[in-house]
């Protein structure tokens, strides 16, 4: 029968984790199953949707062996992150062997990669403090606009789906994007970061 | 998550980058300026992005979560129909995107868009479009080129329950282009509410035995409308009056593995190209523009649109080219 409950808090999962009970996982899946396979799907394209099932059992296999000791405030970010790892890496593995297939990451971060600029001085470090500086200026921003820049380029959304879920056109998402790339990259080179 | 980033992702490119093992100096060079580097740059990006902040990802991911919960999955989108008869080897068949046209201007926001059910029509009102805009003068065009004469798609008609239901035809007898189009016709059916607000708009290109079929409506589709069956829609979370609406872009992967969708992608803006679907004077219609000269996107698409037996052409007598915009 259909689970009509509300799902869990992501508290109530990180205890349940905690706990080492198995209902972590099926709590897990019902609250994040779709998110997580959209962030799969958009990197990986959803040509072969076993690649994206993989990532996602490889998810919540890490996040049974990471929790505990972690305990993450928000799951969505937790969850997110690890398939993202685990879906950019499968990636590069399948572009080792076959011809290179364009997924929607491939095409926002070209975009994002004007802002960020070339990898000429490309230290762990100085991508942890742009990584920084990134958030810092999303933290100035609306939550609109944060909203826009993760879901293009943290979950690699396409633009027609972006338009979609805020009702608004392509044309619109696209010159919003614009701007917050813009401003990002005035930001950076404010900030002393060379674009 | 700590935000720290495992270095996961950056060795394995570092990795993979000295895994080659080029067969010459040149080919090194190569390799060096091309896809490997290119790869690396975007797992360079995609890792950076990784490292964002957690309070930000939360953020944004949080209203993510509430957008899709209100949209529903690409599965409950409706795809273009194709008859089976009409399907040949080449599956890869067109589809179009509406850019922002033009009724008259009332957007949509979860505050004042009525969620309805059952929809059944009972008026039809003529669309106006505003007048002065790129898209109103070359449908405008368009309308005046294209003629008068009318093919309705009956069959699809009889098969919507809609009543009130004005079937209007635009476009016909298209001239068959420099590049070999040759397309028959284009008709359509257009759906009001009682207030006169496009519900939707159903376009059938009929290219050669082959049926198109693009629906296009405003907001959230209709689950019912799978699989080109309107007989059952009823238009549930369906939002109307609203100024801008899209083709549903759907069609199987083409032999070299793209898909409109990816062509779009990575076409998009600044726009080489649009395909408009449009009200003029309460009449669709349809065509492919290009902004800005012909670019090699442009060129691209249009070669696409060629290799899928499908086009609707923009060389039209009078109409100048870049004036859809």
């Amino acid at each position: 029968m259909k689970n009509e409950q509300s799902p869990l808090s992501d508290s109530e999962i990180v205890d349940l984790f905690w706990a080492r009970e198995e209902a972590a996982i099926r709590e897990t899946d019902a609250k994040y199953r779709r998110f997580l396979l959209s962030l799969a799907r958009n990197i990986l394209g959803d040509r072969d949707p076993q690649d994206s099932e993989e990532c996602l059992d490889e998810t919540y296999l890490a996040a049974w062996n990471t929790i505990p000791p972690q305990r993450p405030n928000s799951l969505a970010a937790y969850l997110g992150t690890i398939i993202r790892r685990k879906a950019l890496d499968l990636f590069q593995r399948q572009n080792r062997t076959k011809k290179r297939i364009r997924s929607e990451m491939t095409v926002s971060l070209e975009e994002a990669e004007e802002m960020i600029g070339p990898s000429s001085v490309e230290e762990e470090e100085r991508e942890r403090e742009l990584a920084a500086a990134i958030s810092a200026f999303l933290r100035s921003r609306s939550r609109e606009d944060r909203f826009l820049f993760v879901s293009r380029y943290y979950t690699a959304d396409s633009i027609p789906d972006i338009a979609q879920m805020m009702q608004m056109s392509q044309r619109a998402v696209y010159k919003r994007l614009e701007r917050i790339r813009k401003d990002l990259k005035e930001y950076l080179e404010k900030e002393g970061f060379t674009i | 998550m700590n935000g720290k980033a495992e270095p996961e992702v950056l060795s394995a490119a570092e990795a993979m980058a000295g895994s080659r093992s080029p067969e010459s100096p040149e080919s090194e060079e190569k390799m060096k300026e091309g896809p490997m580097k290119e790869e690396r740059e975007i797992l360079r990006v995609a890792e950076i992005l990784t490292q964002l902040d957690e309070d930000v990802l939360e953020s944004g991911l949080r209203m993510r979560e509430e957008y899709m919960a209100q949209t529903p999955p690409k599965s409950l989108r409706p795809r273009i129909w194709v008859p089976a008869a009409g399907v040949a080897a080449a599956a890869a068949l067109l589809l179009a995107v509406l850019l922002p046209w033009v009724l008259p201007a009332r957007r949509p926001s979860p505050e004042n868009t009525p969620q309805i059910e059952n929809v059944e029509p009972k008026k039809i009102v003529e669309g106006t479009a505003p007048q002065g805009t790129g898209n109103s003068v070359i449908l405008q065009e368009l309308y005046t080129v294209a003629g008068s004469r009318v093919t309705v798609a009956e069959n699809y008609a009889s098969q919507t329950p809609l009543t009130g239901a004005n079937i209007r035809t635009v476009l016909s007898d298209f001239q068959p282009d420099h590049l070999g189009a040759n397309y028959r016709d284009v008709s359509g059916n257009a759906y009001y509410d009682e207030h006169g607000d496009l519900i939707q708009a159903l376009i059938y290109v009929d290219y050669t035995n082959t049926v198109v079929r693009v629906v296009i409506e405003p907001g959230y589709y209709p689950a019912e409308a799978l699989g080109g069956n309107l007989s059952t829609a009823r238009f549930n979370g369906y939002e109307i009056g609203v100024a801008e609406f899209y083709a549903t872009v759907s069609v199987d992967p083409d032999v070299s593995g793209r898909t409109p969708e990816s062509i779009l992608a990575a076409t998009e803006p600044p726009v080489p190209y649009q395909v408009d679907v449009g009200m003029y004077n309460g009449s669709l219609g349809v065509l492919v523009s290009q902004v800005g000269g012909i670019t090699p996107e442009f060129r691209a698409v249009y070669n696409y649109l060629i290799s899928c037996d499908l086009l609707i052409n923009n060389s039209f007598p009078g109409v100048v080219p870049g004036s859809g915009g």
